[in-house]
């Protein structure tokens, strides 16, 4: 399912990939080479939560190596999409829930955005830099409940 | 250019690479922690590409998943320049510049070498945006 315009996603950015001014690195929206998309989590997946209880489940749920300098980096979909539309109109954002398994409890929140160039091109550095120009907050990726 | 501002010059520019040193130090520790390790040809780039420019303002550098370093210079909210050393002398590079004038800001992104980098520079009139 695509997320709606209205949706926010967070993705996670290490501390190597945040900038000495506070901002992040377009590095954070590349893709890997064995990537087809990369993982966000959508906020209001988590409905009638407060913004902080949605980025702690987020925080709870993701399956991720998360450090404390890290940070949550938060997209608005519909307006990432129109400042990229020309540059990259195959650029979307999907919802794709993960199911439990062995490790991890299900996490509905998934999703990815897709259409990306692949992450070893220039053309990924130039749409890296875009999708960080729309970048509204950061959040801590740990908080002090946490132990990460 | 006066002895003096020769002086401070000089002063400035061991600061900007003593800045440098411990961004990369840092950077080390990070990649450490994440299983990346910076790639000493990129190091040896980026450090070749920052003596070769008379005087540059420090750069904000990240260390990307491949082991590469990238610097980023910013000149206001619309100019930009990103660089990413790929080591052998040969750069990525993302140039955001919005020109007197201009309505849309000009974007473009390649890779180059060190030479043809500086000319994009100056072609795109960015060369005070890496000056002290």
């Amino acid at each position: 399912m695509e997320l709606p315009d209205a949706a926010h996603v967070v993705r996670y950015a290490n501390s190597r990939n945040l900038h000495d001014d506070g901002t992040v690195d377009a590095a954070v929206f590349r893709l890997r080479p064995q990537d087809s998309g990369l993982s966000v989590y959508w906020l209001e997946y988590f409905s009638d939560s407060s913004k902080a209880e949605q980025l702690e489940q987020v925080r709870r749920l993701a399956r991720l190596n998360i450090r404390r300098s890290g940070r949550l980096v938060e997209l608005n979909v519909g307006l990432t999409k129109r400042y990229l539309q020309d540059e990259l109109p195959s650029l979307s954002f999907v919802n794709r829930p993960l199911a439990a398994d062995d490790l991890y409890g299900a996490d509905p929140s998934h999703s990815e955005i897709t259409g990306l160039p692949p992450g070893n091109t220039p053309h990924a550095a130039l749409i890296g830099e875009m999708i960080a120009e729309c970048v509204l907050s950061l959040h801590p990726a740990v908080t002090g409940q946490q132990s990460r | 250019m006066t002895a003096t501002q020769q002086s401070q010059q000089r002063k400035l520019t061991r600061r900007t690479r003593q800045a440098y040193r411990e961004r990369i130090e840092e950077l080390r520790e990070y990649g450490e922690e994440d299983g990346v390790t910076i790639s000493p040809a990129s190091e040896k780039d980026f450090w070749a590409f920052v003596k070769s420019l008379p005087a540059t303002r420090k750069g904000s550098l990240v260390l990307m998943d491949n082991g590469n370093l990238r610097a980023v210079w910013r000149g206001g909210k619309e100019n930009h320049l990103g660089l990413q050393f790929l080591g052998g002398r040969m750069v990525e590079y993302v140039i955001f510049k919005r020109r007197s004038r201009a309505k849309k800001v000009s974007r473009v992104a390649g890779t180059d070498t060190f030479n043809g980098i500086k000319k994009q520079i100056e072609a795109f009139e960015l060369s005070a945006m890496l000056e002290q």
